[in-house]
């Protein structure tokens, strides 16, 4: 079975710019460890795209980057790449969607349609952020713990875990996270800890939890 | 504790982060810390989701360490 990534990822707003950044050493690591890597990204980051590269190339690890809801994820400018009615697509795969709310109808869709397992955010993800360095997201201090460890998900997955180990490490490393910085003087750490406890609270997974590649 | 006690807590809780700071809440868009004190008091759904978030940590931060340990992934 080929290592095949397809990681989906624009720059339209100012969360996915975020979402861009961060995701570039998703990308480093796969290649990293020899896999392949199909970039859906900015401008071809829309459904025909995706259908196009799933269907050929098909990837056994799909990571989504972008605006959800409780049943679709979403690509360039908030263009539906998947929902409830057209999961069936993603199935054979181990899917990781760092989209709100997805993992409550989409997720359980994609796995009943052959998806074998669907790791994602079953709330609002929320990315801090300071004013200032909205345009250099990697020098970010309050997003930087936040979307680290989300990666760290994606990060496991690459290295062959399975999925209830890889969302273990990332609530792990959250839990870490959040308890230096609830007595920490750093005023910035509240923004950072508050996603942190969010995002942690609401990673979950639908499908089989020793799934891996 | 009735509602007005609730969001003058959560409010005091939230003006300790800088002012300079915005949060990405998904589709539902970009915040200051300053908007979302104020969707707080007009009780929005971005407000109450910030409430919300608030007194739970509150409720949970005794019992964070164990939830939060990583010993077993949430599934549905």
């Amino acid at each position: 079975m080929e290592q095949r990534l397809l990681l989906t990822r624009s720059r339209h707003d100012i969360a996915n710019q975020y979402l861009y950044a961060y995701s570039e050493e998703i990308l480093d690591d796969a290649q990293k460890a020899g896999w392949k890597v199909d970039r859906v990204e900015d401008g071809k980051c829309v459904e025909t795209e995706l259908d196009s590269r799933l269907s050929k190339n098909k990837p056994v690890f799909v990571f989504f980057n972008g605006h959800g809801s409780n049943v679709s994820i979403h690509g360039n400018n908030n263009e539906k790449l998947v929902d409830d009615k057209s999961a069936s697509k993603l199935a054979g795969t181990i899917v990781f969607a760092r989209s709100c709310a997805a993992l409550n109808g989409l997720g359980k869709a994609a796995v009943k349609d052959g998806c074998r397992a669907f790791i994602g955010y079953s709330g609002s993800f929320i990315v801090p952020h300071i004013n200032e360095l909205e345009s250099t997201p990697l020098r970010d201090q309050t997003a930087k713990p936040v979307l680290e460890v989300s990666n760290l998900v994606g990060k496991h997955i690459l290295k062959g875990d399975t999925v209830q180990n890889s969302i273990g490490a990332a609530q792990s490393k959250a839990s870490d996270t959040i308890l230096k910085m609830l007595v920490s003087s750093e005023p910035y750490d509240g923004a950072t800890f508050r996603a942190l406890y969010q995002n942690s609270a609401f990673l979950g997974f639908v499908g089989d939890p020793n799934a891996k590649i | 504790m009735d509602e007005s006690y609730l969001k003058k807590l959560v409010v005091a809780r939230l003006k300790t982060i800088p002012p300079n700071v915005g949060f990405s809440v998904g589709s539902h868009g970009d915040f200051s810390r300053d908007q979302i004190i104020k969707n707080v008091m007009d009780n929005t759904a971005i407000g109450k989701e910030f409430s919300q978030l608030e007194l739970r940590m509150l409720i949970d931060t005794p019992k964070l360490v164990g939830r939060l340990s990583g010993t077993k992934a949430s599934s549905y």
